[in-house]
């Protein structure tokens, strides 16, 4: 009877610190800049000014100038106290912290834009303090249910995900809401692009060895994209399991081609899962066995934690890992030539003042710098066959 | 959502269970053979230990002490993706191997200190009786080792349970995996673990309860003898 007891004890203490644990704590510099969430668009010229700040500084002294961004902001705001707006990001959609000392300001003037002219919903009120600008604090986590469990424990005021996984997860957790979603309007020219900008693009990353797999996989996801079956893949295994439609078993064609190991992480749902009964599901899935049977190969999914994907890929564990390009979005795949085609087509209908905004997105960096920036040395990717809207989500007041 | 939908959601809904029962499985199975083949090559790294050989003693210090003093998931990943990356051997054996590793090296200096804590008046005067080394040593030292030695490997038993939760890293569905599994699934992470843990919890309890009984069973023999 002690014994149960003292046990019961142990397992509701433990059970109650577990809010604090789990989380990789590298905490990015203060970067300053906006919650993407709550920035009016009354703010965009501060929001310019301080792009130039944050560009200019060198990697190495970055830390001076969060001590300084956070000066400049005490000063600005006089007596105001200092809001600082905790943010989990999962480290394996690869958005880094210099990414976010650089990207984070231009983000947040573009989702003000977005939200102004109705191309994008924003549910969540304004925060208090600094003007309005609060400092976003960043905490990488490398798994969701660590980051979600920081989330409902009030660790964390806001998660960032795709929109895919941010409506799954509120769909299944009735005290969790989606903060920014897209509108109808979305769909029109320059919101579009700019929503494009703003979204993760998932591709699927090899070592450079692999360069005549990575031309197959890019024609197949071409052939794919065309005939309409991508649409088909995403409605039925993206919309359809949000809004609780039946889950299919995920089949693999067995054939006598060669097998092409793929990790995944059965982290991300309802892009990348595992089912009730053990196998592997989600779009990503379905989308690898539609790859397999048109490029005559046995797929062999291998479940590897998102950390130690680096570790498999490059020891030939596996031959292939999903991998989010966040930072290069649409441009993610293409060629000098082609991106030059792509801007030109694009911005042809834009006005001087949408193409800076546009152009604030790409950072000083050239094309060449952009088209790298978020694939390891050594690798290549293929072009992306999914691209989704990054939003916040937060607990329900 | 009640507890009870969220529970049957995480535990029964599509077959859940069994898949959770497959991972209890895997951790059953690679902490039991690591256990083996750990308690085994930890007596033979012993067994080194006490020769008189400085050349043998060495190479059973080094591997006790660098062993003892790294974390088996470092060691796991190197053998895993790195020393046998191209050699086509299971995960599942790689994990084997690399907790056995680690074990060893536990009870090899745990039955080292035990040895040394034995009683070696009673050694010598078995000898001066007559008994050969070996009956000496099987009859008279052992058993006060193993007596010395049970609490300890207990709890090193509970210990290689909680160390093996780090197997998902080499590609294998454990425990673990599957509760994470479940969590990312279900979006549930705080009930799912807490699930999990329960899970861990019963696990040692029992390897604690298979001790305890193995302790009655002995007090029950002794008292036939009295």
């Amino acid at each position: 009877m002690k014994k149960s007891i003292s046990m019961l004890l142990m397992l509701a203490l433990i059970v109650g610190s577990f809010a604090g644990c789990g989380q990789a704590e590298q905490t990015a510099p203060a970067a300053q800049a906006d919650a993407a969430a709550e920035t009016a668009p009354s703010e965009e010229t501060a929001a310019g000014a301080r792009t130039e700040e944050t560009t200019q500084a060198e990697e190495n002294d970055r830390a001076e100038e969060a001590a300084q961004a956070a000066s400049s902001a005490s000063e600005t705001t006089d007596n105001a106290e200092v809001v600082e707006i905790k943010t989990g990001v999962l480290s394996y959609l690869n958005q880094s912290e210099e990414d976010y000392a650089s990207g984070e300001t231009p983000k947040s003037a573009a989702i003000a834009y977005l939200v102004s002219n109705g191309y994008v919903n924003n549910a969540a009120e304004k925060p208090e303090g600094n003007d309005g600008k609060p400092l976003i604090k960043i905490t990488y986590y490398d798994t969701l249910d660590s980051m979600v469990m920081a989330l409902q424990s009030g660790d964390e005021k806001m998660i960032q995900l795709p929109e895919s996984t941010a409506d799954y997860l509120c769909a299944n957790n009735d005290d969790l809401v989606k903060n920014l979603s897209l509108s109808e309007k979305s769909a029109d020219g320059f919101g579009k692009a700019l929503i494009n900008r703003l979204s993760s693009a998932y591709s699927f990353m090899m070592t450079e060895d692999h360069a005549d797999l990575c031309e197959e996989f890019n024609s197949a996801i071409k052939d794919m994209a065309q005939d309409k079956t991508l649409d088909n893949l995403t409605q039925k295994y993206i919309y359809d399991v949000i809004n609780g439609g039946e889950i299919e078993t995920i089949e693999f064609e067995k054939n006598d081609g060669d097998t092409i190991r793929v990790a995944v992480t059965g982290c991300l749902p309802p892009l990348d899962y595992v089912a009730a009964d053990g196998t592997f599901a989600g779009f990503n899935t379905a989308f690898l066995a539609e790859l397999g049977k048109r490029l005559h190969k046995n797929i062999e999914l291998v479940q590897v934690d998102s950390i130690g994907r680096a570790a498999a890929l490059a020891s030939g564990a596996v031959d292939v890992v999903f991998w989010a390009r966040s930072y290069t979005g649409p441009i993610a795949g293409m060629s000098q030539e082609e991106f030059e085609q792509f801007r030109k087509k694009q911005r042809a209908g834009f006005t001087d003042e949408e193409i800076a905004l546009m152009d604030s997105l790409h950072g000083n960096k050239q094309f060449s710098e952009n088209a790298r920036r978020d694939i390891p040395e050594g690798m290549i990717c293929t072009i992306p066959y999914f691209t989704d809207f990054t939003t916040v989500v937060t607990l329900k007041e | 959502m009640t507890l009870a939908d969220k529970l049957y959601k995480i535990l029964i809904q599509g077959g859940s269970w069994k898949t959770i029962l497959t991972g209890l499985k895997t951790t059953i199975l690679i902490s039991v053979a690591a256990l083996i083949l750990g308690t085994l090559l930890g007596a033979f790294v012993c067994l080194l230990h006490t020769r008189k050989n400085p050349i043998l003693r060495g190479i059973a210090s080094v591997y006790i002490a660098v062993l003892r003093g790294t974390p088996v998931l470092m060691l796991l990943l190197l053998l895993y993706y790195v020393v046998l990356a191209r050699t086509g051997i299971g995960p599942l054996t790689v994990a084997v191997f690399a907790f056995a590793m680690n074990v060893s090296a536990h009870v090899a200096e745990l039955l080292r200190s035990s040895l040394d804590a034995a009683d070696k008046g009673q050694n010598d005067a078995a000898r001066t009786l007559g008994f050969s080394a070996w009956d000496a040593f099987r009859l008279v030292t052992l058993p006060q080792v193993l007596h010395i030695a049970k609490p300890v490997y207990q709890s090193t038993i509970v210990n290689l349970i909680q160390w093996t939760s780090v197997v998902g890293y080499v590609t294998i569905t454990d425990l673990t995996r599957v509760i994470n599994n479940t969590a990312a699934r279900t979006m549930q992470p705080f009930l799912t673990i807490s699930i999990g843990m329960l899970l861990y919890l019963s696990l040692s309890y029992l390897v604690y309860g298979i001790f305890a009984l193995t302790d009655r069973k002995k007090e029950v023999r002794s008292n036939e003898f009295d």
